[in-house]
């Protein structure tokens, strides 16, 4: 992804902004013009919100160029307060990942571009009130 | 002075090494290591770098100072000598990521481990001058060593943000500041380098404690004040050896000293430092209680604080993650981890 590309995702990468559908109260990450339920136009940006629990996770150990440092990467779907987002967890390991685990938002890098722009994206890590 | 401390907060990564590793690694005696009184040192994950834990500890920084403040944030200083870019601020980056308004003064600045100590003065100045009315000052590193030099048994990685504001609404506000600098050639990091070189004991004397020593000295003086006015003295920590050498030397007790060090668990968070030393120091602080903070940084020059804390200060502990918090949630990772989450190793 070009280093424009992200610069113009920056709300949605940084502040999970997503959409609400005020026809059918739907809510959708990333947001979109039209409510993916019901295709109405009437949506409003809204943010997901920091927290959250996972819903379903993967594993993968085989990355695309440029994420192999980061290996194993755990890619999870997260349901918090607003919607449903698609993140990576960090600062765990795959066999520590369980359905239900709560877990917050933060601010990590995320793969460097290949013109060396470093994008900063929000990911989660385990929830607690005593562990950073 | 009409200005004080409104929020703090920390960020010290998960992930810890022992000094005693790297020293078996590269042969150092394990004396030396015991000398250093450091067990040891924080390290960040491999997505970490001095933006996304200065951006942490900035987000407690706002929790305890009360949310409402961002609208009037007119100015953010990150201290780091560790930026993700030559050229690019890291400022603007925690910025938005934090939602702070687009008008306000924004800056990366570099002083070697101080210059968020120059960032605290410089808030000072602009709100007691009533210029702003709240500025953010971070101090945050992932702090670079060659591996295989004596510096990297201390090197480690955190980051403490502080909310400045008047000091009518502060947790604990500044009486006075005093700053002391020189070309003092102790600590250098030529641009492309990657690691940094030093003088070894030429960072001791003529360095850090010279220029602590007056900064401290030079403060008591002006406010007419000495060591036993002080409940708590709190010193940059390159190791945790020299802090409990200049408080003495200074003549502060022991006990005074003890509860802001934290370089024996955590090792040198260069910006960092001492300012998580004063956060660890306001979680534990009474309401009415003097507070000496003094800052160092190579090349080289020293703030000294006098800080008094508040009432407000106890309703303010509890409300985002404590440096104690932190120092007791850990996990070990080997060398061989370390070197891959500080990229010590490179995939061809």
């Amino acid at each position: 992804m070009s280093f424009q590309r992200i610069w113009r995702l920056k709300d949605i990468l940084l502040n999970l902004v997503g959409i609400k559908c005020s026809d059918c109260g739907y809510t959708s990450y990333p947001p979109k013009a039209a409510c993916p339920k019901c295709s109405s136009r009437n949506v409003s940006r809204i943010s997901l919100g920091s927290s959250g629990k996972v819903v379903s996770y993967t594993v993968i150990n085989v990355p695309i160029e440029g994420f192999e440092n980061m290996l194993p990467l755990v890619i999870a779907l997260v349901e918090t307060d607003n919607g449903r987002v698609l993140t990576q967890l960090t600062n765990v390991k795959p066999e520590e990942v369980y359905i239900g685990m709560e877990v917050e938002a933060t601010v990590r890098r995320s793969a460097t571009t290949l013109d060396g722009y470093v994008p900063y994206i929000v990911k989660f890590k385990r929830s607690s009130t005593n562990n950073a | 002075m009409h200005a004080g401390i409104i929020g703090w907060g920390a960020y010290i990564p998960r992930y810890r090494i022992k000094c005693s590793e790297i020293a078996e690694l590269w042969g150092f005696d394990q004396p030396l290591v015991k000398s250093l009184n450091i067990e040891e040192k924080a390290v960040a994950n491999v997505d970490e770098d001095a933006t996304t834990m200065g951006w942490y500890a900035a987000r407690s920084a706002i929790l305890r100072a009360g949310i409402d403040v961002v609208g009037e944030l007119g100015a953010i200083f990150v201290g780091t000598e560790s930026k993700p870019y030559a050229v690019k601020p890291t400022a603007t980056i925690i910025g938005d990521a934090l939602g702070l308004p687009n008008k306000k003064l924004t800056s990366d600045m570099e002083f070697a481990c101080r210059a968020a100590g120059e960032g605290i003065r410089i808030s000072i100045g602009l709100i007691s001058s009533g210029m702003l009315r709240y500025s953010l000052v971070i101090g945050s590193d992932t702090a670079q060593a060659n591996p295989g030099d004596v510096l990297e048994l201390t090197a480690a990685s955190g980051a403490a943000a502080y909310i400045i504001g008047p000091k009518v609404e502060s947790t604990a506000y500044f009486e006075g500041a005093y700053t002391y600098t020189s070309d003092t050639p102790d600590f250098w990091r030529r641009d492309g380098s990657p690691y940094p070189l030093h003088g070894e004991i030429f960072t001791d004397e003529p360095a850090y404690f010279n220029h602590i020593v007056n900064s401290v000295r030079g403060l008591m003086d002006e406010l007419g004040l000495r060591p036993d006015d002080y409940d708590y003295a709190v010193f940059h920590q390159p190791n945790g050896r020299f802090p409990l050498k200049v408080g003495t030397e200074l003549g502060f007790t022991k006990d005074k000293i003890l509860p802001g060090l934290v370089n024996p668990w955590i090792g040198n968070t260069y910006n960092a430092s001492a300012l998580l030393g004063l956060a660890k120091v306001l979680e534990e602080a009474k309401p009415g209680q003097r507070i000496l903070l003094a800052t160092f940084g190579s090349g080289a020059g020293s703030d000294a604080f006098s800080i008094v804390t508040t009432d407000k200060l106890l309703t303010k502990v509890n409300i985002a993650l404590k440096v104690t918090d932190m120092l007791n949630s850990k996990i070990y990772v080997g060398y061989d981890t370390y070197a891959k989450y500080r990229k010590l190793l490179e995939r061809m």
